[in-house]
């Protein structure tokens, strides 16, 4: 393996490579700044470049827009609430109230840094276990993966705080009712379409996670009325105190083997790796601090941080040791490996060393070229705050709106967000979460999905429920999710 | 009767399952043994929102009586009719010229006065914003209305 990895570094440490590198890094985070541009996107825009160059240095620079990407997209999330794709939603939960508090450009750094530790930490974990690993996520089936959904839906808990858990759990409902609509999966049956041509394909999510979190943000700070006091100058401060440190390393080991873990697993990613991450952090943290989640605390950013760089990095190891991959991402990764005439799986790192090793370490190496590239550009990233309120939320407006006419040029989509920015508004004045709202729309297809396939694998019995070990252990810990919090706050006085 | 904010929410979440669960008569089904069908999954999320909704109008803890006061809802209207305005001059108007208005008018609707300051930065913000998609990432977004070609 060692010579692997030194075959890897000799790869990636030419001069032209570490040039795609940087360059790939740095138009990731450009385009995944954008909304409604993620790294899928980002990715499928540098093919036709990519194509132009050998295997490796592709591949490279390939994964070099990816990292950068998905730092660009917690970007948006954090200055103005406007996550682009799903895994950057859980960082917005803590990430944006920082920036409103005026504390943007720690949010960026910690954001920054977090994620390059995740990245680092998932890189040395697939150096070091890619084809264990790719075997055990092999073993897991519809079931476990059944239950692992319904863990995520209920660790939703975690999400209610002061607004309760009826209000999450309810709204979880509603986000698994909305992707209900459109095509059922297996029999293509229109459901809940109203006669709709358009919403036979079902709602976008990046439409529902635009209205509801970047339109309604931008409507609810249009009709409070405006600050007396101009964004404070911390804004641009990046500076991190030795304590908040102390408080967000911890967050961050813990959820970069999470998001490492969650990320082998084909199909669950780096959304519920964010997700869990930040459910399981809350559930850690005790008395104030539990207190600061959902107002800017420091370990509710790191952690969905950590966990989808670390979750982005655990995907590669299906689609280098098996060839199946795990995402829309990596998916079109494997599409450019297969074009290059390289056929990703078993036997990758023995007939294309250079490219396995070099990608590998090219991750490591695309991490560090990350921070680098980024912590000096945080300040001026920042200073987006400072634009007159009467000229940033119309803009927010136009780019959430225009994020999603860029994927599906359907006006239709356009009015259905202010519809959904409007009742999203009305939720919120209320009180009621809209994280659950979103987990549930993401899960929803994939809870169906799986239930169906393990029911036909088990011949429309629900015994696997109790029979597969894996998957009795993960219901326990749904159960026990769902449970142990009631127990909990019947036994404080 | 008044209703607290879990209460207004719960009936709106009540009232959304219940014409959701109305809905489900419309899914076509098909003669199989499956046991799970496309009606399945929507009766079991239609009964869980009643019953989540019903949980909530039932209750009576107090919060807060006035969520909407000090708020400006004439202008957040406005900006919903305007980005629905917006949906729907797009196409026929192109993105330049429909995205340019949009944003004149939004600054203005906060207060900015100076039309020829936000002429320039709306323009300067939507042809950038043209050219990096269509030049720079080949997005293409017809900028002009449609007979503007013709």
């Amino acid at each position: 393996m060692l010579e692997g990895i030194a075959s890897g570094f000799a790869t990636a440490f030419t001069l032209q490579n570490i040039l795609f590198l940087l360059s790939g890094c740095f138009a990731g985070t450009l385009i995944g700044m954008l909304p409604g541009l993620g790294p899928m996107t980002a990715i499928a825009l540098m093919i036709p470049i990519a194509s132009t160059l050998d295997a490796s240095s592709g591949v490279i620079m390939m994964a070099a827009v990816y990292y950068g990407a998905i730092f660009g997209g917690s970007t948006s999330s954090i200055l103005i609430n406007a996550p682009g794709v799903a895994s950057t939603v859980a960082t917005s939960f803590d990430g944006h109230p920082m920036a409103r508090q005026g504390r943007a450009g720690k949010a960026l750094a910690i954001a920054a840094v977090a994620s390059f530790c995740g990245g680092i930490i998932g890189a040395l974990f697939l150096m070091a276990f890619a084809p264990n690993l790719a075997a055990l996520s092999l073993s897991f089936q519809s079931t476990d993966y059944f239950a692992l959904i319904i863990l995520g839906l209920i660790s939703v808990a975690a999400f209610a705080g002061s607004s309760g858990m009826l209000k999450a759990l309810a709204m979880t409902v509603l986000g698994l009712m909305l992707s209900t609509v459109g095509s059922d999966q297996t029999q293509g049956l229109p459901r809940f379409t109203l006669g709709q041509i358009d919403l036979i394909d079902g709602i976008s999510f990046l439409l529902l996670v635009m209205s509801t979190f970047a339109l309604s943000e931008a409507l609810l700070a249009i009709m409070r009325p405006a600050p007396l006091t101009r964004s404070s100058d911390r804004l641009t401060d990046i500076r991190v105190r030795k304590d908040e440190a102390r408080d967000a390393a911890p967050a961050v080991a813990r959820s970069s083997v999470i998001g490492f873990l969650i990320g082998l697993l084909p199909g669950a990613g780096a959304t519920i790796a964010s997700f869990l991450a930040y459910a399981s952090e809350q559930r850690l943290a005790r008395g104030e601090k539990r207190q600061l989640f959902g107002q800017g605390s420091i370990r509710g950013l790191a952690a969905p941080e950590a966990a989808n760089n670390a979750a982005a990095t655990g995907s590669f190891v299906p689609l280098l040791t098996l060839g199946i991959p795990g995402s829309g991402t990596t998916a079109i990764l494997l599409g450019a490996l297969v074009a290059y005439g390289i056929q990703p799986g078993p036997l990758l790192y023995i007939n294309n060393p250079d490219v396995f090793w070099g990608v590998i370490v090219s991750m490591w190496l695309g991490n560090v070229v990350l921070l680098i590239l980024n912590l000096p550009l945080i300040p001026y990233i920042a200073r987006i705050l400072r634009l007159p309120r009467a000229f940033l939320l119309p803009l927010i407006l136009f780019f959430s709106l225009i994020g999603v006419y860029l994927v599906s040029f359907n006006t239709f989509d356009l009015q259905l967000m202010v519809l959904f920015a409007a009742t999203a508004v009305f939720l919120r004045l209320l009180d009621f979460p809209m994280a659950p709202m979103i987990l549930g729309f993401i899960l929803g297809g994939m809870i169906e999905e799986n239930l169906r396939r393990a029911l036909l694998i088990y011949d429309g019995s629900w015994s696997f429920l109790w029979e597969r070990p894996l998957t009795a252990v993960i219901m326990a810990l749904a159960l026990a999710a769902l449970v142990l919090p009631l127990i909990l706050r019947r036994k404080k006085p | 009767m008044k209703l607290n904010q879990d209460q207004m929410g719960g009936l709106f979440l009540l009232m959304f399952s219940i014409t959701y669960g109305a809905l489900i008569a419309d899914i076509p089904t098909l003669q199989s043994n499956e046991t799970l069908t496309a009606r399945s999954m929507p009766i079991v999320l239609a009964t869980l929102g009643i019953l989540f909704g019903l949980g909530l109008v039932a209750r009576t803890r107090t919060t807060q009586s006035r969520p909407f006061a000090g708020l400006n809802l004439r202008l957040g209207t406005g900006f919903l009719l305007l980005m629905s305005a917006y949906a729907l001059f797009i196409r026929p108007a192109g993105f330049i010229p429909s995205t340019i208005l949009f944003l004149l008018l939004g600054f203005r609707l906060l207060g900015e006065q100076k039309w020829q300051k936000n002429l320039l930065i709306a323009s300067l913000v939507v042809t950038l914003f043209w050219v990096l998609m269509s030049q720079a990432l080949s997005v293409y977004l017809p900028p002009w209305p449609a007979n503007f070609y013709a």
